[in-house]
């Protein structure tokens, strides 16, 4: 529980000081909806574990450490919010909520695998850019298999598909850091990959999922 | 002495069915077209008063759960207990075929290697060399040629002493090693195997004792944290690229200069505009060939059939009249059987059997994809469509193959629809011999519409998992003129055994009950409808009665009820009334063999579904067609 509250305070510090340099006690109490005076209590104990740093009567700031947590938190959440709107259809005010408390729980993996099942997206539902994690970096140069050109070849970044496929295409050598070319492509976009010695023919829905970095020709 | 238990295991297409029929001269289906084996065959070589008890397997990538033909292999393996595996290799692929050979070798049974199509790679440029990579692996490697059948004596000899010395095992991220001794000396009976299938997790470990799973999940969280991927791919990663080396060790590869005619060819046939040219070509090329030589057989075999035989023989019987029905009949039985089964549905598996061999059909796969893409299927569920034009039975099985449920169920009511061979001939040897070539392929036209329209509605219907399409390229080959005999003769010979006594004896029984009387109480309750609805003489109740035995014979039945040879059958109908019994024979529900199968692929209730749908549309199209046309005559 104690992490989840250092969590919600990181945030909330991260979202007042949009544009401003401190963020005033009095409008994290409103924020959080507490008393103030819990406010300075826990700014305090924030101060003292290097997350933030707080003047009395003045406000607070996040440190280097404090940002990066409470970035990774508010990526987290908006995440989840794209995920619940965008794919399940869940109502925006619903999907916020409900992120507000599984940001909290959700593993890092996790998240950075909704993230490629969402295609590494940059806005969340109400168009407020979210932040870039290690899997968007990774894919930020990768382009879906389909983008590549008759007798381009590519490295296997990353394959987003279901997990039966998934598997399928792991036994058939489709792993990162794999070398595959392509052999034909057809105006549909399905693909004849040359991998691992041999030919597989791949359809657009499932090409579409693979990520590849382009080999510089 | 006990016979030598022995499981060939083996990718797709590398020739595990070929290797199989020519150790135990049993005719195996041999194919060019991944997912050919979905059903385990068993055989038996004798030598040296030793015998091997053989099982040829579905061809797999990998050792894991998830498709159906793994789980057919892994439940072999565990409720037979091979003696002595055979991992057949496919040369050509040698980096691929390794993967599954390091799993195999996990298993912990003796392993033998057949390296496969040795002369193929050789063509190729490839050389390997077997020593080295039997030193590599630590089991005995014998090149083998399927289709030469050179070095099966010595694969047999291996077999009977599979070397038990200590098999190369993949050396995993250290990690992973670390934990995998872990898991093995947890003292839980637990093999190296075990422990590799518990720690990767992503099969069915219900059998594993409990301390051992909570320990490899454990195990398996604090990998994830650390690499940020799941277990079983790193593991996978590794075999790959175990895989690379050992064939980069043992392989030396002199491309040969330019492309080769294999290349050319595939370039042509996977090329956008040439490609589909071809498949169209090639498609509507094979209709024709069937249309025609099997016409041609027919006319031959019929007229001989009919000359020498029939006239002699009905003019030279005496005796009871009963005898004399039956005779008769029986003698038209036969000549129906000969003259009209024989001649389409061998050429029809003729062609079939060279475009699989010839591995053109995953081409057509490839190419159809985006097609089949539109029923929200995709290109490996073409496969049963064309198969279904010989015959529903292997085609419904065929669905097997595809991934999910939802699949299946679309595919087999598709396949449902497509005239298999002894629809064919029932439209060929009605329509086209007495109305016309075009009115008969109006008939593949409406059953295409039908198909597409089914494919369409049903494809958004019924609901369930979407999948893509991923399936191997195999190699081009030059079919071989055996195997092409041997899968046409195999699949006949359901035809000549089941089918033929049944249609003799059909006729026979039905000659009696013509006899008897039985047949026109049969026909007056039925009246209603073959009479009412679509027109036709109330006699053709029997027959299609008869076809839902087996199609074809519903046109045979036919012609003997009619009075007439298969020759004169325009005397007894019109030729809106042969279209109309056509196309309602081509619809009406599956024949019984096929709803057979039906049952066992997607279940009683939608097998039910599925026949009731084919009845009622088989109602509602011959019977506009036995009402508007007349209308639409008088019009015009």
């Amino acid at each position: 529980m104690r992490k989840n509250i250092t969590e919600e305070y990181l945030e909330t510090i991260l979202y007042l000081t949009k544009g401003v340099q401190m963020a005033k006690t009095k409008d994290i109490a409103e924020a959080i909806g507490v008393k103030p005076p819990s406010v300075s209590e826990m700014l305090m104990k924030l101060k003292e574990e290097g997350y933030v740093d707080y003047r009395p009567y003045i406000g607070a700031s996040l440190t280097e450490k404090g940002r990066a947590e409470a970035v990774r938190m508010e990526r987290k959440h908006q995440l989840l919010e794209t995920f619940l709107v965008g794919t399940l259809g869940v109502g925006v005010d619903e999907a916020h909520d409900e992120a507000c408390e599984m940001e909290h729980t959700i593993s890092d993996s996790t998240v950075d695998r909704m993230c490629s099942f969402l295609g590494h997206p940059r806005f969340c539902p109400d168009d407020h850019p979210i932040a870039k994690g290690e899997c968007c970096e990774k894919s930020v140069e990768s382009v879906p298999l389909t983008e590549l050109k008759e007798g381009e070849s590519g490295t296997i970044k990353i394959v987003c598909t279901d997990k039966g496929t998934r598997d399928f295409l792991i036994s058939l050598g489709f792993l990162p850091d794999v070398i595959l070319s392509i052999k034909k492509r057809l105006p549909s976009n399905s693909l004849l990959v040359r991998i691992k010695g041999s030919e597989i023919a791949i359809g657009r829905d499932i090409a579409e999922k693979i990520y590849v970095r382009k080999a510089v020709a | 002495m006990r016979p030598v238990k022995v499981a060939l295991i083996g990718n797709p297409t590398v020739g595990k069915s070929s290797l199989f029929s020519r150790l135990t001269g049993i005719g195996v289906i041999v194919s060019n077209y991944p997912g050919t084996t979905v059903e385990v065959a068993h055989g038996r070589v004798t030598h040296d008063e030793r015998t091997i008890d053989l099982s040829d397997l579905p061809g797999i990538y990998s050792l894991d759960t998830s498709s159906v033909e793994e789980r057919t292999v892994l439940d072999f393996l565990s409720s037979e207990r091979p003696d002595v595996i055979l991992n057949v290799v496919d040369s050509t692929r040698l980096e691929r075929n390794l993967y599954l050979t390091l799993e195999t070798l996990e298993l912990g049974l003796p392993v033998v290697i057949a390296l496969n199509m040795i002369d193929e790679a050789r063509a190729l440029g490839m050389d390997i060399d077997d020593h080295r990579l039997s030193e590599v692996l630590g089991v005995p490697v014998i090149p083998t040629s399927a289709l030469k059948g050179s070095g099966l004596d010595e694969l047999i000899h291996a077999l009977f002493h599979p070397k038990t010395g200590k098999p190369r095992l993949t050396r995993y991220d250290r990690h992973i090693e670390t934990f995998l001794n872990q898991l093995v000396g947890m003292g839980l009976n637990i093999r190296r195997y075990d422990a590799v299938k518990l720690l990767a997790g992503n099969s069915d470990l219900s059998k594993y004792p409990e301390g051992a799973r909570t320990a490899a999940s454990m195990m398996r969280q604090e990998m994830e944290s650390t690499h940020n991927e799941p277990v079983a791919e790193t593991m996978a990663g590794n075999r790959y690229a175990e895989a690379g080396l050992i064939a980069k060790s043992v392989m030396h590869h002199r491309p040969t200069a330019g492309m080769t005619l294999n290349e050319r060819l595939d370039d042509l046939f996977m090329s956008p505009i040439s490609g589909f040219a071809i498949l169209a070509i090639t498609l509507l090329s094979m209709l024709l060939i069937v249309f025609l030589v099997g016409g041609f057989l027919e006319d031959l075999i019929v007229n001989s059939f009919e000359t020498y035989i029939l006239l002699p023989i009905s003019g030279s019987i005496v005796g009871h009249p009963l005898v004399q029905v039956v005779v008769r009949y029986t003698l038209i039985g036969i000549q129906a059987g000969l003259g009209i089964v024989v001649p389409y549905i061998m050429t029809f598996y003729v062609l079939m059997a060279i475009l699989e061999n010839s591995g053109y059909l995953t081409r057509a796969a490839f190419l159809l994809d985006e097609i089949m893409h539109r029923f929200k299927l995709h290109g490996r569920a073409m496969i049963p469509l064309v198969l279904g034009f010989g015959c529903s039975v292997p085609a419904i099985m065929s669905t097997k193959a595809l991934q999910t449920r939802r699949e299946r169920v679309v595919t087999s009511s598709m396949v449902c629809m497509v005239p298999c061979s002894a629809r064919s001939i029932v439209i060929m040897g009605l329509v086209a011999t007495f109305v016309s070539i075009w009115a008969a392929l109006s008939i593949y036209l409406l059953m295409l519409t039908i198909t597409i329209a089914m494919g369409f509605v049903l494809g958004r219907v019924v609901k369930g998992e979407e999948t893509g399409f991923v399936m191997e390229m195999v190699p081009l080959r030059m079919p071989r003129l055996k195997d092409v005999i041997d899968k046409t003769w195999m699949q006949m010979r359901e035809f000549v055994y089941i089918a033929f006594p049944l249609l003799i004896i059909g006729s026979a029984v039905l000659g009696v009950l013509q006899y008897g009387g039985v047949l026109s109480v049969v026909n007056e309750i039925l009246a209603p409808v073959t009479t009412g609805i679509l027109g036709l003489p109330s006699y053709t109740a029997t027959a299609l009665l008869f076809g839902v035995l087996r199609k074809e014979m519903a046109l045979e039945t036919l012609a003997v009820l009619a009075g007439a040879p298969v020759a004169h059958l325009n005397l007894a109908l019109t030729g809106l009334q042969m279209y109309v019994f056509a196309v309602f024979t081509t619809i009406y529900m599956p024949c019984i063999a096929t709803i057979t199968m039906l049952n066992r692929v997607v279940g009683l209730k939608d097998t039910i579904l599925i026949t009731g749908l084919t009845f009622t549309l088989a109602l509602v199209i011959s019977g506009l067609i036995a009402n508007l046309v007349p209308l639409v005559a008088t019009l015009i």
